[in-house]
């Protein structure tokens, strides 16, 4: 993992996929807009937005950092600087024919970030075609690692003997 | 010289309008006379007298002019009618003549006419006999030499007929196998074509309903270390 993102650790570690990070962006940026509307809490925006363990994981971060959220300034820049990490984050994108619980979720982005050293995001996409495997897009390249794609090309070869 | 009718009838009309004609002239002439006043009444009555005399004159010259014209004119006419029944007898008489002589004229010329066919009738039959002769050796030769040629023609026809059937029979056969050839393969070809959907079907049914989510992670994991192997040595 690169040396920038250690202060996020426990934030990164809670991301998954790329919906949770969008979410996450998008509670951000209201909190942003909150600093400037006396009627809103930023904190408030967040928590409605996110999960608690996203939440803590915030607070924690800033408690460690020694950042102080009460002054609008200094939040804003926080969280400018939490959206500008979670927007650069490397994407795998994965077709499967089923749809993986929370565990197996976490399992899959262990592996990940094991094999790429890099905090990646899941987009997951569900395909009953695909019988079984993945479709896996990683860096600009695509393989095609399904059961559908197998069967087919070993027809395919049977058909032309 | 005979005076036909239709030459006459002008003469008996235009005797008597001539005649009219200058009783005419002469009483306009007294009467310019008259009327210029030259003459004396006494003179003037005694012309006038006169003039009446002269036209009455004139008048009965004219008649009579008129009857002897017509009598003439009747007579000749009568002639003429007479004339015209005595030509008519001899013109029928002449016609009937020569009807006669016409008749045993040519009863001669058909005579020579007949004597002479018979001559060349028989000539030309025996002239035909002889030319018929010739014409059925002629022809029984000619129709040797044609049947020798016709057996040739039909043998020479004959091998190429054959020789045509033989290759069209080839291409038949070779269209044939072709056929049955495509039809083999396009029979294969549905069959394992039907073989697939149902292996696939069988398949997509089996992983679609059967296969458990540990099971599709473990072949999950397996492609991902497949991606793994095949990233690494693309770095």
């Amino acid at each position: 993992m690169e040396q920038s993102y250690e202060r996020y650790t426990s934030l990164l570690n809670e991301l998954y996929t790329l919906y949770q990070c969008d979410t996450t962006v998008v509670a951000l940026q209201k909190a942003i807009d909150a600093q400037y509307d006396i009627i809103k809490n930023p904190l408030h925006e967040l928590q409605m937005a996110l999960p608690f363990t996203f939440v803590d994981a915030i607070l924690d971060i800033a408690r460690q950092e020694n950042i102080g959220l009460e002054q609008p300034r200094v939040a804003k820049s926080f969280y400018q600087e939490l959206i500008d990490i979670l927007t650069a984050l490397p994407i795998l994108e994965l077709k499967l024919a089923f749809t993986p619980t929370y565990a197996q979720l976490k399992e899959i982005v262990t592996w990940w970030r094991h094999l790429t050293n890099e905090y990646i995001l899941l987009d997951i996409t569900i395909d009953k075609q695909v019988l079984a495997g993945a479709v896996i897009g990683f860096e600009g390249t695509m393989q095609d690692l399904t059961l559908n794609k197998y069967l087919s090309s070993t027809l395919g070869q049977n058909k032309a003997h | 010289m005979t005076i036909g009718m239709e030459s006459l009838l002008p003469l008996l009309f235009w005797i008597p309008v001539i005649s009219v004609f200058l009783n005419f002239l002469l009483t306009i002439f007294l009467v310019i006379a008259v009327q210029r006043g030259k003459l004396k009444s006494k003179e003037q009555q005694t012309i006038e007298n006169e003039m009446i005399n002269v036209i009455k004159q004139a008048e009965n010259k004219s008649v009579s002019i008129i009857e002897v014209a017509t009598g003439k004119a009747r007579d000749i006419v009568l002639q003429a009618h007479g004339t015209k029944k005595l030509l008519d007898y001899k013109l029928d008489k002449l016609v009937d003549d020569t009807a006669d002589i016409a008749q045993n004229e040519l009863d001669k010329e058909k005579a020579v006419i007949l004597a002479k066919f018979n001559e060349g009738y028989g000539q030309i039959i025996q002239q035909f006999t002889s030319e018929t002769q010739m014409l059925m050796a002629n022809l029984q030769h000619d129709s040797r030499e044609m049947r020798r040629t016709f057996a040739e023609q039909l043998q020479k026809e004959a091998l190429e007929i054959l020789k045509a059937m033989k290759t069209n029979i080839e291409v038949q056969i070779k269209s044939v196998e072709k056929e049955i050839k495509d039809y083999r393969d396009k029979t294969f070809g549905d069959i394992d074509a039907h073989a697939d959907n149902i292996v696939k079907q069988i398949v997509s049914d089996y992983f679609g309903n059967k296969l458990s989510k540990d099971n599709h992670k473990k072949i999950l994991f397996n492609a991902f270390e497949k991606f793994k192997l095949r990233h690494t040595k693309k770095k």
